[in-house]
């Protein structure tokens, strides 16, 4: 099992949900969080007040697959969050050891 | 005697609570009836019990009921409080009592509380134990030695000498703040804990055991005849506590234990057993939950009066005070506004909204008892007091200087609000069934209000835009009266209160505004959340659509305030850095008024539709690709050629079409955009003899180039002498990388010469890179004295920095040109870094100057 962790820019996330949908992959989990990176944050004066917001907004997806199928996710996630400019993001895969479902006990993938 | 449920068994069986409530429910019974049908079957078991262990009913033993059971309030999940009191004598038969009673009731699983003791170990207990000292205060007797009974309930009362009655209601206050503290935050509104939260079952006990204590009440029913409730209020309560009965024991029966915290996946179940169903605006648990919040506030406000009231009574005033008057009906009396004239007030309505404007704006507080007075006498009101001027004048000073949210919560709890804005009734108590909302609709746009005031010292450039705020706080208000209408609530919202916007003598254009702002609350943060922020034309959409700079302004500060005002966690920082974004690069965009001009909007409207019309099926593809500035640089009819000729673009690469006009000659040039294009363009025309007087070039969003070149002759060669032919040809190898532009244009230049202009002065070379014009791209301006090769120097020299040239318009104006080019790094970016700026800046001033083949 491998656990995929996608950063993506936030009006994205509806187009990666809806791929994922397609693909039968219906369980994520989804935070907000700030990158820093080559883009660069926004410092705006306004009538002589300084805002600095020195990181980029950007939406985190988790998910968790079979490691047969983590190829063909990643490619359905980098296709559905790609504009082609910069700051579409990156993917992540990371190896995982076990889940369990808190529910029943259940471990390995049936609890996937 | 009633035998009841028990008989039925044939024997004294104890039912199990689940057991007692079904069969309970089977009766028909529910609520206050329920519990006290349930404490009787109860005692009659005792009383079987207390006599099976007796020949003959002994003196100096009384079984004894406390609590809730002693009000005969037992629910059957709960423990059942006894206390078998005996007289020293008895002792040795205490034994005796406790095996006939307690333990068949231990035996059959319940829990009793229980307590053995002499009057006089009571009366030691109560100054140590407050819960068992407030237990005593609801004593019954079920059975037994009744002048025993009577012997503690007299040496109770008259340990409460005045001195200790005072410290008990203190204390009682003092609790109850404690628990509404515990019990108060947010998680707690979503699932109310009915017996511990503000408003539950608890403040009931607070109101009872403190009117026992300092006012000899036996119980709630004599409130009204004591003066403390009046008979609506007290008809309310009663209801309410009725209410919370019934769903306390579905509560129990559906946690099967003693739970009393209304979890989500109960409130559902419970909703379903009680009957409310869906309908077409709100869901059935929907609808539920908002009665139990109603039935909480009914409680909630009661109490809070009745403890106003507690402390006033404990703490009279030591001195004599006069009453000052503010105003006409309203005075000022030891630090409370006090409203007395009940018939002026319905006469003149305003003085009661003029009552509450003093107090958000002195932080008076009001008298409870006028607070009363307020609540009965709107209930008689004309209607068309809704529509008085000053009425509306008041209020929005109340919205104004509503820094918390007692004056309006205020309102809201005595009916004036309702009154006078009756479409907010439907927002009382309104529950929306998700964990992001945390407050019903009418506290959440209380506190939208509050939070929007909060911002005036953080956002004050904001509120600075903003001329008059009344059309700003109302909205804040009224955000949400579309709510609980079936969804779609900021368009039912935007409608309901223009009726409403009219009342309070708003201009038209002031309504106007008020519904576009509640039409489009939600707006900024849809689109800073789901859309692409570098997309130019989306942000002009968005400028076009909001149109003006103080709608915008309020828009944000009312998506914030909003957001404060839903729950915790719901605003942060990262919300707010889109939010920001979104609301810099509009506002830049309106202050570029052409763009927002009307003229322009229905000037690039009418080109579309031309367009669409001669484009036909295709239309519906072709249209999203091309850019305004496109649009309205050419007629339909070239718009239609061009797209008809892009199709051919596949097979030739590139295409050029010239055209003679005269003074000189126009080329249309189409082909795929890609890094260097413009320069490689610009050095074939020079090979070709040709100089660019004017460009415009356009980039598709498909990535088609569409250049119009306007070119003439260095060599004063004519229309037909030029090898069209040829230079098409070689622009197409150029593009490919596939024509040596540097040695050629090396050999032509070193072969030609050129009538070469000598100017004695020569105009100054100016290179500008800019960032503050355009939101999304970096805009270059070149100013330079004209020569052949300075379109084809400057772009070589942007193409060796990999910029990419979005949009160009290249000009001459005398002898100076002028070549502006909107363009983004090789990442897409626009150019920031203060470096790169200075070298690209030196390396175009030398290319403007010198021929860099």
């Amino acid at each position: 099992m491998k656990k995929i962790e996608a950063i993506i820019k936030p009006f994205k996330l509806d187009d990666v949900k809806d791929a994922l949908y397609e693909a039968g992959i219906k369980g994520m989990t989804i935070s907000e969080v700030k990158g820093h990176g080559r883009q660069k944050g926004h410092k705006e004066i306004y009538r002589g007040a300084e805002y600095v917001v020195d990181f980029i907004p950007k939406i985190k997806i988790e998910i968790i697959v079979d490691a047969e199928i983590v190829d063909q996710v990643v490619e359905t996630i980098r296709t559905a969050a790609n504009t082609g400019k910069i700051g579409d993001g990156k993917i992540f895969v990371l190896p995982v050891e076990d889940v369990i479902r808190v529910r029943t006990g259940e471990r390995g993938k049936e609890a996937i | 005697m009633n035998q009841g449920l028990l008989a039925e068994k044939g024997v004294f069986d104890i039912l199990t609570p689940r057991q007692a409530l079904a069969s309970l429910w089977e009766r028909g019974l529910s609520g206050a009836d329920l519990l006290r049908e349930h404490s009787a079957l109860i005692d009659e078991f005792i009383r079987e019990k207390f006599f099976s262990a007796f020949k003959s009913p002994p003196s100096g033993l009384c079984m004894v009921a406390l609590g809730g059971y002693g009000r005969k309030e037992l629910f059957p999940y709960s423990d059942i409080d006894l206390l078998l009191l005996y007289e020293d004598e008895q002792k040795d038969s205490v034994e005796k009592v406790t095996e006939a009673v307690f333990y068949p009731l231990w035996d059959a699983g319940l829990e009793v509380g229980h307590g053995v003791r002499t009057v006089d170990a009571c009366m030691e207990d109560i100054d140590t134990d407050f819960f068992f000292m407030v237990s005593l205060l609801d004593a019954r007797p079920i059975c037994g030695d009744e002048k025993l009974f009577t012997k503690l309930s007299d040496t109770f009362l008259n340990h409460f000498g005045p001195g200790a009655r005072k410290k008990f209601a203190q204390d009682m206050m003092v609790h109850r703040e404690e628990r509404h503290k515990r019990y108060g935050d947010h998680t707690y509104l979503l699932e109310p804990n009915i017996k511990e939260s503000r408003g539950g079952l608890r403040d009931l006990h607070a109101i009872i055991w403190t009117g026992k204590v300092l006012f000899g009440l036996k119980n709630l029913e004599e409130f009204s005849s004591a003066g403390l409730m009046s008979k609506q209020e007290l008809a309310a309560v009663l209801e309410a506590r009725d209410n919370l009965f019934i769903v306390r024991n579905r509560l129990h029966h559906a946690s099967g234990r003693k739970n009393d915290r209304l979890f989500f996946e109960y409130q559902e179940e419970i909703a379903k057993a009680l009957r409310f169903y869906d309908t077409k605006d709100l869901l059935g648990v929907e609808r539920f939950m908002r009665n139990v919040h109603r039935n909480l506030q009914t409680i909630s406000v009661a109490s809070d009066l009745f403890f106003e009231h507690v402390v006033d009574v404990i703490n009279p005033p030591s001195t004599s005070a006069s009453a000052k008057t503010l105003s006409k009906g309203i005075e000022l009396l030891r630090g409370r506004i006090v409203l007395t004239d009940q018939e002026l007030l319905k006469e003149r309505p305003y003085i009661m909204m003029k009552a509450f404007a003093i107090s958000a704006k002195d932080n008076i507080p009001l008298h409870y008892r006028s607070r009363k007075l307020i609540a009965s006498v709107c209930r008689e009101l004309d209607p068309k007091w809704r529509s008085s001027r000053k009425c509306a004048r008041y209020f929005l000073e109340i919205l104004r200087h509503s820094n918390d949210s007692t004056v309006l919560d205020q309102m809201l709890d005595s009916g004036l609000l309702t009154s006078f804005i009756p479409e907010f009734e439907h927002l009382k108590a309104l529950v929306i069934h998700d964990v992001y909302h945390v407050n019903t609709v009418d506290k959440h746009l209380i506190e939208s209000v509050v939070q929007l005031n909060g911002l005036r010292e953080r956002y004050p450039s904001m509120f600075h835009n903003v001329e008059d705020d009344k059309v700003l706080l109302l909205a804040t208000f009224l955000h949400d009266i579309g709510k609980g209408r079936g969804g779609g609530h900021a368009q039912k919202g935007a409608e309901i209160v223009i009726e409403i916007g009219k009342r309070f003598g708003f201009t038209e254009s002031e309504v106007d505004c008020l519904s576009f702002l509640i039409a489009n609350h939600l707006y900024l943060i849809d689109n800073a959340t789901r859309r692409d922020l570098e997309d130019e034309s989306l942000i002009l959409k968005f400028a076009r659509h909001i149109k003006r700079i103080d709608r915008l302004s309020m828009l944000y500060l009312i998506t914030i305030a909003d957001s404060l005002a839903t729950g915790p966690n719901v605003w942060n920082e990262w919300k707010e850095a889109l939010l920001l974004e979104v609301y810099h690069k509009i506002a830049h965009l309106l202050e570029q008024h052409e763009l927002v001009d009307p003229d322009r909007i229905a000037a690039v409207n009418w080109m579309k539709q031309k367009v669409s019309e001669l484009l036909g099926d295709e239309a519906q593809q072709l249209l999203p690709i091309l850019p305004e500035d496109y649009l309205l640089s050419f007629t339909p009819q070239a718009i239609s050629m061009h797209m008809t000729l892009k199709k051919k673009l596949a097979q030739n690469k590139v295409l050029c079409i010239p055209e003679d006009r005269g003074n000189f000659w126009s080329v249309l040039l189409m082909t795929t955009d890609r890094t260097g294009l413009l320069s490689k363009i610009c050095g074939t025309f020079v090979l070709y003899g040709l100089s660019i007087l004017q460009a415009q070039i356009f980039t598709l969003k498909d990535g088609t180039v569409v250049d119009v070149l306007d070119v003439r002759s260095l060599s004063g060669s004519s229309f037909s002498e030029i090898n069209w032919e040829g230079l098409c040809d070689d622009l197409k190898k150029a593009v490919q990388d596939r024509l040596g532009l540097n040695h050629r244009l090396a050999e032509k230049f070193s072969r030609m010469s050129f009538k070469e202009h000598k100017v004695s002065i020569r105009p100054k070379t100016r290179v500008v890179i800019d960032n503050k014009q355009s939101d999304f791209y970096t805009i270059i301006e070149v100013y330079a004295q004209d020569s052949p090769c300075l379109l084809y120097s400057i772009t070589k020299t942007l193409a060796e920095f990999n910029i990419n040239i979005h949009k160009a318009k290249i000009g001459t104006s005398a002898d100076q040109v002028v070549d502006v080019f909107y363009v983004l790094d090789e990442l897409g970016q626009r150019i920031e870094e203060e470096d790169f700026i200075k070298e690209l800046e030196k390396a175009l001033e030398y290319a403007a100057v010198s021929c860099v083949f």
